[in-house]
């Protein structure tokens, strides 16, 4: 087994080093002193979240970065996207990947000062699985159907069926582990923390700021350099800019593409990105028509020009897509011919669909994030000279939740990158584990059956050609127009050293970070 | 008076319990709930389902606001939907930050525009005076949201960087760093608040100034110094004071702006963020702190007007 995960991993981290000359990072101009590293207050900004601490709650990145200092999780993922041990120190696979059992790291210390042993797994894991909990991911942590602690060290997980990515779904922000002694109270939990992570919390006004400050008894020792590192909320792009200039702040978190051209003109700060997984895609829900033929799906695919709509909405950062969600960023992508734009074939895929005359349709964009709007109406400009004509609406993001998603009507969806391409496949097309928006799995359980093989297999070589097979699948015949990933972005300051910006860019891992001596708070 | 003061109170009393129904049902009116936006695009029916039974939004309308009503007679202000924490426990600080947001801002507003208005009234016709109507003009007709923008790029930015663009600092850390971060956004609040006040001032002080009882003092040989400021500005102030009072509301929606522009956490951001997340019993305290503070500072301004003028008497 191990072979296998190795040979996984291996393939992962090659991929992952294709995109690496995109990142930039401050390399030390000399060798420094460990001494030298050591102290400081990091302040980084974003725009929104923060409402929560609870791991078992939270779905803003914002919250997931602070959570991944307070906490560990059995397994991370590091930029190169390689899954490496956090608490768990080794794992194997048993019955064909349907047994995951882990060995814990000992004497690793919670901050409530005592060691991290298997039955706080247990617990966390258990908590999460309550119905009761209303965990907003329970269904995004594997088919699990029992834990247990075999001893103070080990834990077992045994699934459903087996599940090859098992040990990558542990690096998710929802499995960070929990000390059980917090999970009585659950609501307590929004506002304090009971972690084993490199940080502790010292402060937390929901909606503003969190300050974490260095935990002497973590397990990497001499880690972290930091003293401090404060995350606060500028709910005003522009303001959030200026702070970062005026270096009130030292990183700016997730920068919206049209201020990102100011991060590279500032002398002295480093502009980072680096290609993901996150896309804004168009839904179409096949289950009835217009979008249940496929030539009125194929013809809206061939209006894209996936440039141009790339340059236009995130300012040429990203790469261009093929209609699935699977992006260089995730081990099984599938290398093919990015669709070019043809509106003559998508004009007459549309006659002979019976749409001679031209098709209209609504197409519904919430306000929030900016991209769903900006996707839908420039889809509409684009399509329209294919005889689309696409009336578009754009709603608050509330009223979008409540009436356009998920509900099978046209509209333009997010998602972030996940951990692997099985969970973003399976959150986009199963009609069980994941959403199905497109309503597409009853009409092609053989693509689904694909990726249910994908995932049950150990063997690399079989998932790879399952996965490249599911994605010319659904480049062809799927439920979305997904033109482009986009890269994340965010900035940093020339004095902030040894920072990686993970394409999952949530994951800010702070642990390696350093400030010189030239930082506005090297002194705290 | 006593009897007055009581049926203001009972008045009070009743535009904020009618303000609690009116925000409630709005919230209510509204489609989606809580859990749909704290669970967002991973919800499921079950977790939606279990979710608004533990929030207790599967009850009906008039059960849930009247649990609501019987947390607070008994002190308890209720829990923070999005938060989870107790909505005592996440308004305080907000509040302190907001009161001396404005409490600073009316202070400046005063300090600057009475004089102002008074020079200007006493200059009338003349260019000082113009150069003041047209400056405080400029000021009202530019939104927070701009000038607060332009104020942060220009004497925040990192040319000049007088003062912190945003966020804020508790008094424990001390009086200058609690200050400097209230500079900007107490400008940018003036800025709007000052013309109204300036022109107030100025026209009812030309009015007194025309009174014969200013006449009269000028025949007795007061000097012009003494008339304006131990005669006429007494009761030229009379409508400034209104103006204050009902510029309170105006200030505490500029202050929903300009809370979110500086990224200071206040009861506007609050407010904001309640009605973006379904929060109603944050929602519900934050509205109310600032309704009754709207309703009896307005009380309030009809006793400094019954002291300013003492033809005016309540019954």
């Amino acid at each position: 087994m191990t072979g296998s995960r190795r040979d996984f991993l291996r393939t992962s981290a090659a991929l992952a080093a294709l995109a690496w000359p995109l990142t930039t990072v401050g390399a030390p101009a000399r060798a420094w002193a460990q001494g030298d590293k050591q102290g400081g207050l990091l302040r980084i900004s974003a725009t929104f979240g923060l409402s929560t601490l609870n791991p078992l709650a939270h779905i803003s990145g914002a919250e997931w970065m602070a959570t991944r200092w307070l906490y560990s999780n059995l397994t991370r993922l590091t930029p190169k996207r390689d899954v490496v041990p956090d608490l768990a120190e080794s794992w194997t696979a048993g019955d064909g990947g349907r047994v995951w059992t882990f060995k814990l790291r000992r004497g690793v210390q919670f901050h409530v000062g005592r060691e991290v042993v298997a039955d706080d797994v247990v617990a966390t894991m258990q908590t999460i699985l309550d119905p009761k909990t209303a965990s907003p991911y329970r269904g995004e942590i594997g088919p699990i159907d029992r834990v247990e602690a075999v001893d103070k060290s080990t834990v077992r997980f045994t699934l459903r069926g087996p599940f090859a990515d098992f040990p990558a779904i542990m690096t998710v922000p929802v499995a960070r582990i929990v000390a059980r002694e917090g999970l009585g109270d659950l609501k307590a939990l929004a506002a304090k923390e009971f972690g084993s992570g490199p940080f502790r919390l010292r402060e937390f006004v929901p909606g503003d700021h969190v300050t974490v400050e260095r935990f002497a008894h973590y397990y990497r020792s001499g880690r972290p350099f930091l003293d401090a590192v404060t995350l606060k909320v500028f709910p005003e792009p522009a303001t959030e800019l200026t702070a970062f200039r005026a270096r009130e702040t030292d990183m700016i978190w997730d920068v919206s593409p049209d201020l990102y051209p100011q991060i590279t003109a500032t002398a002295g700060a480093n502009a980072l990105a680096v290609p993901g997984g996150t896309f804004a895609n168009v839904i179409m829900p096949t289950d009835k028509p217009p979008f249940s033929d496929n030539r009125v799906r194929e013809a809206l695919k061939y209006t894209v020009d996936r440039t141009a709509m790339l340059a236009a909405i995130n300012g040429g950062q990203g790469e261009l897509a093929n209609d699935h969600p699977v992006s260089t960023a995730y081990a099984f992508h599938a290398r093919l011919p990015i669709r070019t734009p043809d509106l003559g074939k998508a004009r007459s895929l549309l006659r002979e669909a019976g749409h001679g005359s031209g098709l209209s349709f609504k197409l519904f964009a919430a306000s929030s994030p900016p991209i769903r709007e900006k996707m839908a109406v420039i889809l509409k400009e684009m399509a329209r000279p294919a005889g689309f004509d696409i009336d578009v609406e754009v709603l608050a993001y509330d009223r979008y939740l409540a009436q356009v998603w998920n509900k099978g009507v046209p509209y333009i969806g997010f998602y972030a990158t996940r951990p692997t391409a099985d969970a973003i496949l399976m959150k986009l097309y199963h009609p069980k584990e994941g959403l199905d928006e497109g309503r597409w799995a009853p009409s092609h359980p053989e693509a689904i059956h694909l990726l249910e093989q994908a995932r049950e297999t150990l063997d690399v070589e079989r998932r790879r050609r399952s996965y490249a097979t599911f994605q010319k699948v659904s480049r062809d015949d799927g439920p979305f127009v997904l033109p482009f990933f986009r890269n994340e972005l965010s900035g940093s300051w020339g004095y902030v050293r040894d920072f990686t910006l993970n394409a999952s860019n949530f994951e800010v891992d702070l642990e390696d970070v350093w400030l010189t001596a030239d930082a506005p708070r090297k002194k705290g | 008076m006593a009897r007055y003061v009581v049926g203001r109170g009972l008045s009070i009393a009743l535009v904020l319990v009618l303000i609690s129904i009116i925000v409630f049902a709005a919230t209510h009116v509204l489609p989606g709930s809580a859990a749909t936006l704290i669970l967002g695009e991973y919800a499921t029916p079950e977790s939606l389902r279990a979710l608004e039974q533990e929030l207790g939004l599967d009850r009906p309308l008039a059960v849930q606001y009247l649990a609501w009503v019987g947390g607070v007679v008994t002190g308890d202000w209720g829990y923070s939907l999005a938060m989870k924490q107790p909505v005592t426990a996440i308004v305080g600080l907000r509040l302190r930050n907001s009161a001396a947001l404005a409490a600073l801002t009316l202070v400046a507003v005063i300090l600057v525009a009475i004089p102002l208005g008074t020079v200007a009234a006493v200059r009338q016709g003349r260019w000082l005076d113009l150069a003041i109507l047209t400056g405080s003009y400029l000021g009202i007709s530019v939104p927070e949201f701009v000038s607060g923008m332009l104020l942060i790029l220009v004497l925040a930015g990192p040319s000049l960087h007088w003062f912190p663009t945003g966020d804020y600092a508790p008094l424990a850390a001390g009086l200058r760093a609690w200050l400097s971060h209230l500079v900007l956004p107490v400008l940018a609040l003036t800025l709007v608040l000052v013309a109204h006040v300036v022109r107030q001032t100025r026209s009812g002080l030309i009015e007194v100034l025309r009174s014969p009882y200013v006449r009269t003092a000028r025949l007795k040989g007061a000097t012009e110094r003494r008339i304006v400021l131990r005669h006429a500005l007494r009761n030229g102030l009379l409508p400034a004071v209104t103006v204050i009072a009902l510029d309170l509301g105006y200030l505490m929606g500029g202050i929903v702006v300009v809370e979110e522009v500086f990224a200071y956490p206040g009861m506007g951001r609050l407010i904001l963020y309640a009605i973006q997340n379904r929060d109603v019993p944050l929602l519900q305290v934050s509205i109310l702190i600032v309704a009754a503070t709207y309703t009896v500072a307005n009380f309030g301004a009809d006793m400094l007007y019954a002291w300013l003028d003492p033809r005016i008497r309540y019954r």
